[in-house]
């Protein structure tokens, strides 16, 4: 069995009388240390598959296994602990305490985790280490979405799950972004899991997810994936 | 505002329901609680005006110093207002009752004013029926149909006042002329000493358990009595009772009606000068024609006797003469006789010398003795004449010694009539010009007392509201920023659009407005009949009268506060728009800078900033991050605090007073009213194995007065110093420094030295009379909770008033007793004829702290409201905290925060904050308080200064009772946040 395998996941929204079907049977597979984008149209059903395999949301059918668990089955506290041992989750908006430094941010995480790393080594990892003890709010998007990752890596997490990392950025610095993620799943072998709508980055993937009203229409492997430095868009 | 604008406002309201019952529920407290308080003080007055006038009770009563008449009581009728006046006879006795001789006061029935409230039973039909109070029917264990016998009583004498006084009864101005006679049958007032109970029931004139004073006894009546006026023989009317046109459409205790009143009683006033002169005339005629009467009598007994005295001295003298008659005859008898023996010596001379012959000798002879029997039958007669004489002087001296008996015996009773005579006249000559006393009903204790607390929980009106409003104008203020600050974006979309900048925030102040408004009509329902209703309740422990309570909806209040709450909420809610409105549309449109983390104080001090972990670090930053909040939660959490503190403070006061003073100011059991020092009391406490220490003491109520203040006192000057401090302590109350009386300076209380604003060294004038001024230096001031008190030393007492006190008191310490011991001794003293009453200190404090219990109600009332505030300040607050920080919460619980973390980086803030909160709480708690009681005490009394530490650890625990209950069901709307949030873009 594949590191991540979904198998046939339905997401039935009920609106009044309405079913919305988010996720009409969604299977795929993935394996450790492989760099994943996901790409598909606004309302594809991309954010309700990163939902469910980032244990914030549970399918209404299916089967999901991350390392050999089911994490459709999981409830309650064993969700939790699934989020919190296993996921590493870089947001849109970074979503950084805006109270805590960035060491701190880091560190937030980390006292959840069970086998951290450590912060200030992350965060040198992803190039901050000149801003350590700066609030978010001195700090440019980039470098928010820098301290981001590194929180959601220090978990030290079985999969990184990254929810369209550049969308809130400029160009260069999305680049750069991207190229911290790929770097990090290379030499980390982590699982990195790119979530866009933005199909021009897929040929830095080692899997392209495309996903297209409810369903995975179409999954390819890349032999070559290129350096996010050789695309452009 | 535009149609899609007003479909706008509905569906604002519908979906953010929670906001918009926050702030209807924070006015509608605030209202409710504004409302009620205020609204309690009326509606006090209008129970007690509801039940005076459904009783048809006086508002003038008119005592004349000499007693009123049936033609005072005609012109007193017609006078200009009154319509109504009816006289009435009033006198007090006495009556055995368990172990004491309670006093009660005596009313006639009247017909159309003054009703008496029946319980049980029926009024008085016949002149030898009697209707009793209910709580003396009680206390005596009466039963209808059962006797009542009375007595007169002992007369009054000077001390008795500050019996009244200690006994628990509140200086009244009332000055009943009263027809009390030292005698001990009732026969001078009415017509029999025995009443046969046929009904029992309350009367308006007491509004309490209190029965005011009395002139016999010991100087507190005990309860009080109606009979037919047809039991009494006073041969005018005690009292006039009238009422005034148009006053019972007024509230008692009202300007408008003391107005009304007042007008009357200036012409009632007026009226008195003519009819009290008839009234004099009347009297000093009917008693000069008595003295008249009197001193004929006894002029004519003097002229009898004066007669009896002249026949004896002519009966005297008649005898005189008839004894010298006697004696006359006597000696011309013997003169004769003498002579005939001369001529018969002659004649026998001549015989013998042959110069008459035999025959003339013989003739001579014979003549001589005829004359010589002649004269012994003469004499014989005198004799019998001289016998009888002296039968008739035997006689003349029997009748002088019988005369001489009577009219030593005559003359005392003679004098005692001249004497009762002048009396009499003496009486006439100092005979004044009578008087009246033209009174409203602020001459009736209870009914004053009544005023004054209706007052003091205006008092309290007065503050607390106001802290109400500060919380729902600042709830309102946040909730509604907040609700701006989330609308950044459609207010930046509406003005690019062109709407103007006023039907922009229409929405808003329209939104702001209806709450309030709607919470402020829910809460001026609300509060007008909740809260006066339980406070009225609560009072009406005490005033047993007032069963009816009236909470009519008081408009001018209602009003008031719900403008107020509109001001403040419509305020807060323009201030929140403003400054959004006022920016361009695009940088409203853009999401609003993060407000910036900060470094906080507490970093500097590294080593313990290293120790905190991040979800603590964070805690003190964001405490610091959002100062509006943290001021808003802290004054809400600081205001509950505060009404707590102050609600159960209040009753560490009031409780305080009766503990301190009873426990630990005045050490003494009992005390014994006495007229004066004397050998057998004094054997008789000696005597008493029950009796551990015992002191006399002369306790005398006068007024005092200092910087033109003038307050009504107690003297009181111990026998001696040397076992003073056994029975009463004085000491400062802060430094607990004792005092001892000196020989130069008095003692006074501690109110009463406010009151007068006198400090140790100040002087005070006493007034023993309302010509005498004396004035006494001031040497300390002594801690005291009850009345107003001067201790002076006897050598001092001497030395201003120039004489020896007379002791009327004494102060007594048993061991500890049980009820029946008790009832023995004090039935034995009781029985002494010198003990005018007996009263334990510990009946006192009872009655005393039954009184305090009913307060208990308004603190309770504080404390809920308190808990209400503190629960819808809390639940808002952190409505707003969750809701601004959705995102922030959502992120951790992405990040695998479990619950009860996620909960606890909010809770811990709020821990905080409520730690702050209390802190805060207890410094305005404790000012609050301070304020409180100052407003809140009346003249008499001073509450306690200080609160319990249970207080403070109540106050804390329930405040954070009250936070923690909001954290537990915030609990819930945290876990139901959606981790979707963190996805959706800042807003």
């Amino acid at each position: 069995m594949s590191y991540v395998e979904a198998k046939d996941i339905t997401k039935v929204y009920h609106m009044g009388e309405v079913d919305i079907h988010a996720a009409a049977g969604v299977s795929f597979s993935i394996n450790k240390g492989e760099f994943v984008v996901v790409v598909g149209s606004s309302g594809a059903g991309k954010t309700t598959v990163l939902n469910i395999l980032g244990g914030m949301d549970d399918a209404t059918d299916g089967e999901l296994f991350v390392d050999g668990q089911d994490i459709t089955k999981l409830k309650g506290k064993k969700l939790i602990q699934y989020r919190r041992e296993d996921i590493g989750f870089v947001f849109q908006f970074y979503n950084l305490i805006q109270n805590l430094t960035a060491l701190e941010n880091v560190e937030l995480a980390l006292q959840v985790s069970s086998d951290p790393l450590n912060a200030k080594d992350v965060l040198c990892e992803v190039g901050l280490e000149d801003r350590l003890n700066n609030f978010p709010s001195q700090l440019s998007g980039g470098e928010q979405q820098r301290v981001s990752i590194a929180r959601a890596l220090a978990k030290n997490p079985k999969l990184l799950l990254c929810d369209e990392p550049t969308g809130a950025l400029d160009y260069q610095t999305g680049k750069s972004i991207l190229a911290l993620l790929q770097d990090m799943c290379r030499t980390r072998k982590m699982t990195v899991i790119v979530i866009t709508h933005n199909l021009a980055i897929a040929p830095m993937a080692d899997r392209i997810i495309r996903i297209k009203s409810g369903k995975v229409s179409d999954i390819s492997i890349n032999e070559n994936p290129k350096p996010i430095g050789e695309i452009e868009w | 505002m535009k149609q899609i604008q007003r479909i706008d406002f509905y569906r604002e309201i519908r979906k953010s329901l929670n906001r918009f019952l926050s702030i209807l529920f924070i006015v509608t407290l605030g209202v409710a609680f504004f409302t009620g308080v205020r609204s309690s003080e009326p509606d006090m007055r209008l129970s007690a005006d509801a039940y005076l006038d459904a009783n048809r009770f006086f508002d003038i009563r008119v005592l004349g110093t000499l007693g009123v008449t049936k033609d005072d009581l005609a012109a007193i009728t017609k006078a200009d207002g009154v319509i109504n006046a009816e006289g009435a006879y009033q006198t007090e006795a006495m009556t055995k009752v368990n172990n004491y001789e309670a006093v009660l006061t005596i009313y006639s029935l009247t017909e159309t004013m003054n009703d008496v409230t029946l319980e049980e039973g029926r009024l008085p039909q016949d002149s030898s029926e009697c209707f009793l109070d209910s709580a003396f029917y009680r206390e005596g264990d009466y039963q209808l149909g059962d006797t009542i016998t009375l007595s007169s009583g002992k007369t009054k004498t000077e001390g008795i006042r500050s019996g009244s006084a200690d006994s628990g009864a509140f200086d009244s101005e009332s000055s009943d002329y009263v027809n009390a006679d030292a005698k001990n049958g009732m026969s001078d007032t009415l017509i029999t000493d025995t009443y046969t109970i046929v009904g029992y029931g309350s009367y308006a004139g007491y509004l309490t358990w209190d029965r005011g004073t009395a002139s016999i006894g010991n100087g507190s009546a005990d309860a009080f009595m109606f009979l037919l006026p047809e039991s009494f023989v006073q041969e005018a009317y005690s009292v006039i009772y009238v009422t005034v046109e148009g006053a019972q459409e007024e509230i008692c205790y009202s300007d408008a009606y003391s107005d009304k009143v007042n007008e009357v009683m200036d012409r009632i006033e007026e009226l008195s000068g003519s009819l009290c002169t008839l009234r004099y005339q009347e009297l000093y005629e009917e008693g000069m024609a008595s003295i008249s009467d009197a001193e004929e009598e006894l002029k004519k007994q003097q002229e009898e006797l004066d007669s009896a005295k002249e026949k004896l001295k002519e009966a005297a003298e008649d005898l005189q003469k008839s004894q010298d008659q006697i004696d006359a005859s006597f000696s011309s008898v013997n003169e004769q006789e003498q002579e005939l023996q001369d001529q018969e010596n002659t004649v026998e001379a001549s015989y013998q010398a042959g110069l008459i012959d035999e025959v003339t000798y013989q003739t001579g002879m014979q003549q001589i003795a005829a004359g010589k029997e002649q004269i012994a039958s003469v004499k014989e007669d005198l004799t019998a004449a001289q016998e009888e004489l002296t039968q008739g002087l035997k006689e003349y001296q029997a009748n002088a010694d019988e005369f001489e008996k009577q009219s030593q015996e005559a003359q005392p009773k003679l004098d005692a009539a001249q004497e009762d005579i002048n009396e009499a006249k003496s009486e006439i000559s100092s005979l004044e010009i009578p008087s009246w006393y033209v009174l409203d009903r602020n001459s009736l204790q209870t009914y004053v007392e009544y005023g004054q607390d209706a007052e003091r929980i205006g008092a309290i009106g007065k503050v607390f509201p106001i802290i109400f409003f500060l919380v729902a104008a600042l709830v309102s203020l946040t909730t509604m920023t907040r609700m701006v600050e989330e609308q950044r974006v459609q207010i930046g979309t509406m003005k690019a659009l062109g709407y103007k900048k006023g039907s922009i925030a229409a929405k808003y102040i329209l939104y702001a407005f209806s709450a309030s408004m709607a919470g402020g009509i829910l809460g001026a329902l609300l509060g007008k009949s909740v809260l006066p209703y339980v406070i009225i309740k609560a009072y009406a422990i005490l005033y047993i009268n007032i069963k009816e309570i009236e909470t009519p909806l008081n408009w001018s209040i209602s009003i008031a506060a719900i403008l107020i709450a509109e001001f403040c909420v419509v305020a807060a809610t323009f201030a929140a728009c403003y400054g959004e409105l006022a920016s361009s549309p695009a940088k409203l449109m853009r999401p609003p800078a993060p407000p910036s983390g900060k470094r906080v104080l507490l970093e500097r001090i590294t080593p313990l900033w290293k120790r905190l972990n991040f979800t603590r670090k964070a805690t003190i930053r964001n405490l610091f991050r959002y100062k509006k909040r943290f001021f808003m939660t802290v004054f809400g959490i600081g205001s509950c605090m505060a009404l707590l503190l102050v609600g159960f403070g209040l009753r560490d006061s009031i409780k305080e007073i009766v503990n301190k003073q009873y426990r630990t100011i005045w050490t003494y059991d009992m005390y014994l009213s006495v007229e004066e020092k004397s050998m057998e009391l004094t054997d008789m406490l000696d005597s008493n194995n029950d009796i551990d220490e015992y002191m006399y003491a002369r306790i005398t109520s006068m007024d005092a007065s200092a910087n033109d203040v003038t307050k009504s006192i107690n003297l009181f000057v111990p026998e001696t110093l040397q076992s003073f401090d056994d029975f009463v302590i004085l000491k400062d109350r802060t430094s607990e420094d004792t005092y001892t009386m000196s020989e130069d300076g008095v003692i006074i209380t501690e109110k009463l030295a406010k009151m007068l604003s006198l400090k140790a060294g100040d002087t005070i004038t006493i007034k023993p009379s309302e010509t005498e001024e004396i004035e006494v230096k001031v040497s300390a001031i002594t801690e005291n909770y009850l009345f107003h008190y001067i201790y002076m030393s006897t050598a001092y007492y001497e030395e201003v008033f120039h004489e020896e006190p007379v002791y009327n008191r004494i102060n007594v310490k048993t061991g500890s007793l049980s009820s029946a011991e008790k009832e023995t001794l004090g039935e034995m003293f009781l029985a002494d004829a010198q003990v005018q009453s007996v009263i334990f200190v510990a009946d006192m404090e009872k009655q005393i702290s039954n009184m305090m219990d009913s307060l208990d109600m308004v603190v309770w009332v504080l404390i809920i409201s308190a808990g209400l505030l503190a629960f819808i300040v809390l639940y808002n607050l952190n409505n707003i905290n969750i809701l601004e920080r959705k995102r922030e919460l959502a992120t951790l619980k992405v990040l695998g925060f479990y619950d009860g973390e996620v909960a606890e980086y909010i809770f811990r803030e709020n821990t905080f904050l409520t730690i702050f909160g209390i802190i805060a709480g207890i410094g305005l708690g404790v000012i609050l308080h301070q304020f409180v009681i100052r407003t809140s005490e009346i003249d008499m009394i001073m509450f306690g200064r200080q609160i319990k530490t249970a207080s403070y650890l109540f106050s804390v625990v329930i405040t954070l009772f009250f936070s923690t209950f909001v954290n537990w069901v915030m609990y819930f709307r945290l876990k139901k946040i959606d981790m979707i949030e963190s996805l959706k873009s800042v807003e």
